[in-house]
């Protein structure tokens, strides 16, 4: 009976696994729905401030700002990382950091430096493991980031930039695209690639058209848009990066319920056949015993 | 969109919209001073400062603290961005007395922290008057 008992006990265990691990898939939904809702939520802002600098652009001619400018003398480059606090999310964490390393490895190869900033305790472990320093690391980062918690971080580097620290600040995250589809991606947040201002001359028409009102003068409106822009581009990465992470662990923990349930099945057929065996057996006794007494 | 005399109003945050209504008139604190906003005003781009946003319609007044950002008027839709909003209501009178005690205790020996205190005293005075 000792491999029967055995397995019903290790059956129990994975029965108790199962539980655990579903119950963290729910959260995660939970958590993922609401983190889903708040990124949806930041999208009208982000596309109200695009529109904008399109218009503006349009009719302000000529820009030159210290965030479009490119810092060529400069060989130094700051690289943010997002990753998460907790584990138990799949690959989240490891596929950021292996495209992040692909990227410092470009970097360095050139010659240039990078500082590290980093966001998450599973990030900051790794630049430890590594033995590598980093300028500044962000553990306490919440949950649920609002505008106001990522608001100082794009604030500190653009004072970098505009100070002529850094030739590049770049930010790598897991952008989330479907439920099912998110991709680490490595974005230059800093100089300002000119994509919107390009936009706004090739289909300059449509806006061209509107003769507005500005207040004050056009390229000053725009010197005053372009630090928003740079804030809400991170504070949109924040906020795919956090629900990257809930899809991430909602799927991990689904994957190991469903291996529990499996081997939940698998112990339950173990043990009836141990159990099996065993009555086998004991029957067995029985009849050689009645056999021999006679 | 807007119908009779009103024109409609958006008032959105990074975080979420706070409001989309339809209004009479339209009152808000621009960099240089208060700008109203009524029914077929012609296109508009500015920039916002710290104060208030009044929004008057049928329903009643409505008031919010505004701390920076870009209005956008344009075919009798006006768009408000801005960094921080905060309904009257929500505004806490006690902490905001606290808060510019604090500002006005804030030393300012240099022009950056001068610009900094002053800056804080002006949010925190119009915020006390909002709610007041």
């Amino acid at each position: 009976m000792a491999k029967a008992r055995a397995i019903a006990v290790r059956r129990k265990a994975v029965g108790n696994i199962k539980k655990i691990t579903h119950t963290m898939q729910l959260i995660a939904t939970a958590r993922f729905q609401k983190s889903l809702n708040k990124a949806v939520g930041t999208k009208p802002y982000t596309q109200k401030i695009t529109e904008l600098v399109q218009q503006v652009s349009a009719a302000g001619g000529d820009v030159d700002h210290p965030l479009l400018r490119a810092n060529s003398e400069c060989k130094r480059h700051a690289l943010l990382l997002l990753t998460s606090n907790r584990g138990l999310c799949g690959g989240y964490n490891a596929s950021v950091i292996r495209t992040a390393m692909s990227v410092v490895e470009g970097l360095e190869s050139a010659g240039d430096g990078v500082d590290f900033y980093v966001v998450g305790k599973k990030g900051m472990n790794y630049f430890k493991f590594l033995g590598r320093a980093m300028r500044e690391t962000y553990p306490d980062m919440p949950d649920a980031p609002s505008f106001g918690d990522i608001e100082p971080i794009a604030s500190g580097f653009m004072r970098d930039y505009e100070a002529g620290a850094y030739a590049s600040v770049r930010v790598v995250y897991m952008r989330f695209l479907t439920v099912a589809r998110q991709q680490p991606e490595a974005i230059q947040l800093l100089p300002i690639e000119a994509d919107p201002i390009e936009d706004a001359a090739a289909c300059g028409g449509a806006t061209a058209a509107v003769q507005y009102d500005f207040s004050p003068a056009p390229n000053v409106l725009l010197a005053e848009l372009l630090p928003v822009t740079v804030k809400v581009r991170l504070y949109q990465c924040v906020n795919d990066a956090v629900v990257s992470e809930n899809v991430g662990r909602m799927v991990a923990m689904k994957s190991a319920t469903d291996a529990a349930s499996d081997m939940s099945k698998l112990l339950s057929q173990q043990f009836n056949r141990a159990r099996q065996s065993q009555i086998t057996m004991e029957l067995l006794d029985i009849m050689g015993g009645v056999e021999a007494l006679k | 969109m807007a119908d009779g005399k009103t024109l409609h109003c958006n008032l959105i945050t990074p975080d979420r919209q706070v409001l989309e209504c339809e209004a009479t008139s339209v009152v808000l604190a621009a960099h240089d001073g208060e700008i109203g906003f009524l029914k077929d005003r012609a296109p508009l781009l500015c920039k916002l400062g710290v104060g208030a946003l009044r929004i008057a319609s049928g329903a009643g007044d409505q008031r919010f603290f505004i701390d920076g950002g870009f209005a956008q008027m344009l075919g009798n839709e006006l768009t408000i961005l801005t960094e921080f909003a905060e309904a009257s209501g929500d505004i806490d009178v006690a902490a905001v007395a606290g808060e510019l005690r604090e500002a006005t205790a804030l030393g300012g020996s240099d022009s950056a922290s001068r610009a900094v205190k002053d800056r804080a005293v002006a949010r925190a005075r119009a915020r006390k008057r909002i709610a007041g």
